[in-house]
């Protein structure tokens, strides 16, 4: 059988035959039993693989999926130059500014020691720092216009607001805290992950996950954007705690409600 | 399937967001569950392979060369796994390429579903550079030139695979005694 009209089968079959291809394929099928025997076959086998449909998988393979992802301890460290990095850069790139580095660090070094004895202390956290943002539009748009299904945080202060969209619940926390907070939320775990993501972090920053909880330490000043995904639709009680220099700032219970 | 979507989604997993990759696990899920079922005919060992699948998927992100597609690097890990599970229960056993010994005298006759059936079974038993050709084109109803780019071979190859992969079902079906046509 020449290859051509091999050929011409598979473009029958997949209905890419051209009127000109077909007439030469209809006129040699003809003249030979057994092609046409061997294309007729072949086009049923073609017609009932069409018919297979794809099946739908359990409802509960995703979430065997999304529950058995490597959940390392340390999820992410991130340090990034400090703005005391960027100073010292700046005057180690010009020897002939050296004198002035040295006065600024003096002027710092006044200011650390006048705010020990004057009782300044760098840590300003308060509730009123806890606010919630709704997420980037393109993590939303799958969430049907006028659709009101969404979760939400108990106001603890601030606004924080959860929401729901295709089966991925998202959320987004921002919390500006003072130096040395540590940040504990506790959260049954297997229904909900948790992201972060830090922004402006001029020191470093250290989460920690364990079974039902998640830690997040951090030096100097910062503001987290904490992202919840949900593939359950889960309603429940989130603790948040917030320790500083091991001292308990906050204790809340965030209720998350549909 | 967009790929720029899929980049996008694989840069946000990097950088630590899980949600995307739960994105991508809601994008895929089903057609990667479909393609193992067709590799080794049981919904149970289908979705045990693709959730390994995934799994490795996650832990290997950082391999994925982006000159890739990455549904052609998922469709790979999950093709991989199925074949090592059937080579882990010794049933991997591909019908060869030769048309010797086929019994020419088929006696009974099939209805569309009991053919259809028969097909499905017959999938699972073709090598696998045919069972992908087969998968690609008839479940996810991709044309030569999409499935050329996914298995990385030209088009031409995919045709004459195709063509091979077909008869191949042809001659097994006949070799089981089902009449195909009238």
């Amino acid at each position: 059988m020449k290859t051509k009209y091999l050929d011409m089968m598979n473009k029958a079959i997949d209905g890419e035959l051209t009127p000109r291809e077909r007439k030469h394929l209809d006129a040699y099928l003809a003249s030979d039993d057994e092609a046409n025997k061997l294309f007729q076959d072949l086009r049923l086998i073609g017609q009932q693989l069409e018919t297979i449909g794809k099946e739908d998988p359990s409802p509960t393979m995703k979430a065997g999926i999304m529950n058995n992802l490597p959940h390392p301890r340390t999820v992410k460290q991130i340090s990034s130059p400090s703005i005391w990095d960027s100073i010292s850069e700046f005057f180690n790139a010009r020897p002939k500014f050296r004198l002035g580095y040295a006065f600024f660090v003096g002027l710092i070094a006044g200011a650390v020691i006048f705010s020990i004895f004057s009782g300044i202390s760098g840590d300003s956290m308060t509730l009123k720092d806890i606010q919630g943002t709704l997420l980037p539009a393109k993590y939303l748009n799958s969430l049907p216009e006028g659709v009101s299904d969404y979760f939400a945080f108990e106001k603890t202060s601030g606004e924080l607001v959860f929401r729901y969209g295709d089966g991925i619940l998202l959320g987004e926390l921002s919390i500006r805290s003072g130096e040395d907070t540590e940040i504990i939320l506790s959260l049954p775990r297997n229904l909900i992950h948790l992201t972060t993501v830090s922004r402006d972090i001029p020191g470093s920053l250290f989460i920690e996950s364990t079974e039902d909880e998640i830690r997040i330490q951090h030096t100097g000043m910062a503001t987290y954007q904490m992202l919840f995904t949900d593939s359950t639709r889960f309603e429940g009680p989130v603790n948040l705690k917030i320790v500083s220099h091991g001292v308990t700032l906050t204790e809340r219970q965030l209720i998350l409600q549909r | 399937m967009s790929e720029y979507n899929d980049i996008q989604l694989v840069q946000d997993c990097l950088a630590g967001k899980r949600y995307a990759f739960e994105a991508i696990v809601d994008k895929y899920q089903k057609t990667m569950f479909n393609v193992a079922l067709r590799m080794v005919n049981n919904r149970d060992d289908a979705e045990d392979i693709t959730q390994r699948a995934f799994i490795k998927c996650f832990e290997n992100l950082d391999s994925y060369n982006r000159s890739f597609k990455f549904f052609s690097w998922l469709y790979r890990i999950v093709t991989n796994e199925a074949i090592n599970f059937l080579k882990s229960r010794k049933i991997l056993t591909p019908i060869e390429s030769d048309t010797e010994s086929i019994d020419q005298n088929p006696e009974e006759l099939y209805t569309d579903r009991e053919l259809s059936d028969m097909i499905v079974s017959g999938i699972a038993e073709l090598k696998e550079e045919y069972r992908s050709i087969i998968i690609l084109k008839h479940l996810e109803g991709l044309a030569y030139q999409e499935i050329a780019e996914i298995l990385e071979i030209p088009v031409k190859t995919v045709k004459s695979r195709l063509f091979t992969a077909r008869t191949l079902l042809r001659n097994l079906l006949i070799k089981k005694g089902i009449r195909i046509g009238i």
